[in-house]
């Protein structure tokens, strides 16, 4: 009616200016979306405990670690070389059973032969939006490993974390042992 | 079995019971000739297997022309396609369902549509598995006994009359329903269809083909 050219346009230049701001804010806001979004879904696989070693001598030789009740013992002559290759202070991953609530592993040294049999509760259920889920908790009994090492120490934590956030989230340590040879 | 097809019979005398005061004639008795076929002919294609269904219907028209009210009660028991990639490489289901629509024909062309409510009691069973190459894999097993959901399937139809009694119906339906709770996605949902990753909406469509008789 009483719109005039002059009008048309500057309401033609406001919807330009919304529109390629919203553009540019579009990909923020999907990045916004998808962390508030994010849920950490655990484990659906093999869990594996870390095992950090102190040893007092880096002279010691591991000739090979096993474990007890594994079909494919591949993953332990990687371990064996790390162990090897290593300096005093050492951590490596080391997969359990989900067949049981303990997995023994032997660690076949130059001149002598430890056990390390860790004890667990594994902990399946459904996550929505991630489907089943494996966790382990703290174990029912009172010990938590039984070993021939001078010292061993457990320590328990969900394989989920608590709070996902931009720099990668809370929690999700899983076991832990410290072990002293 | 027995429980679930003594159900499906209450249901439908119920029905037709509370029905008698509304409807004129003709009526017409009706059941799914098409729906679980698939599964038995194309066991490793089809997405379900070896699944029984059973779908009657009963229907009526209403006293205004050209408006009728389609009710059935329905019993599916099978099992989804396995998918050894998949965590839960397949499911057993059972379910009992009821669906009503309200249904509108074209007087010229022997086409309707209709829309209603349906409401289903479900089962489902299912092995989940976890990989383990360490020390092997580890199965668990899943067993959902009762499970609701209810939404509303709306159809488009055509009728083709085979003679005064007879007529065969193909429909393409689409089906909507909430499923409260967390629970694991049903790969088919009895009364449905497939819900594959689905949760807690689901959504389904599909093509069918209905025989009915005239009775009255």
């Amino acid at each position: 009616m009483g719109t005039t050219i002059p009008t048309l346009l500057l309401s033609l230049e406001k919807q330009t200016f919304n529109y390629s701001t919203m553009k540019k804010f579009l990909p923020l806001l999907f990045i916004i979306v998808v962390l508030y979004g994010c849920v950490d879904c655990g484990p659906q696989q093999e869990l594996t405990v870390g095992i950090n070693f102190h040893r007092e001598k880096d002279s010691l030789h591991l000739n090979q670690v096993y474990a007890l009740g594994a079909l494919d013992q591949q993953i332990f002559n990687k371990q064996t070389e790390d162990f090897n290759n290593s300096r005093l202070f050492l951590t490596l991953a080391f997969p359990i059973s989900l067949l049981a609530d303990s997995t023994t592993y032997v660690f076949e040294f130059e001149n002598r032969t430890d056990t390390l049999t860790l004890f667990y509760q594994r902990d399946f259920y459904y996550k929505k939006d991630c489907g089943f889920v494996v966790d382990t908790k703290r174990p029912a009994r009172s010990e938590d490993s039984k070993s021939t090492f001078s010292k061993v120490n457990v320590s328990y934590d969900s394989y989920l974390m608590e709070k996902v956030t931009f720099t990668g989230g809370t929690g999700g340590n899983g076991i832990n042992v410290d072990v002293t040879l | 079995m027995k429980a679930l097809l003594s159900f499906m019979i209450v249901c439908l005398v119920c029905i037709n019971a509370s029905a008698q005061k509304i409807y004129s004639t003709p009526v017409y008795v009706g059941i799914d000739v098409v729906k679980g076929i698939p599964s038995y002919v194309f066991p490793e294609k089809y997405f379900i297997r070896k699944t029984l269904v059973i779908e009657p219907y009963v229907r009526f028209n209403r006293q205004k022309p050209g408006k009728s009210i389609l009710i059935s009660a329905g019993f599916a028991k099978g099992r989804s396609k396995i998918d050894p990639s998949r965590q839960v490489s397949s499911q057993q289901f059972q379910g009992v369902y009821i669906k009503m629509a309200f249904e509108a024909s074209n007087r010229r062309i022997p086409i309707s549509g209709g829309v209603g409510p349906m409401f289903s009691i479900s089962g489902f069973k299912s092995n989940y598995q976890f990989k383990g190459p360490t020390f092997g894999d580890y199965t668990g097993s899943f067993h959902e006994k009762e499970s609701l959901a209810f939404g509303a399937e709306g159809y488009a139809a055509y009728d083709l009359k085979l003679n005064k009694k007879l007529s065969l119906r193909f429909l393409i339906r689409n089906a909507i329903a909430i499923r409260p709770g967390d629970m694991p996605p049903p790969d088919y949902y009895p009364g449905i269809g497939y819900t594959k990753d689905m949760s807690q909406l689901l959504f389904s469509g599909g093509f069918s083909t209905q025989l009915f008789f005239r009775c009255k």
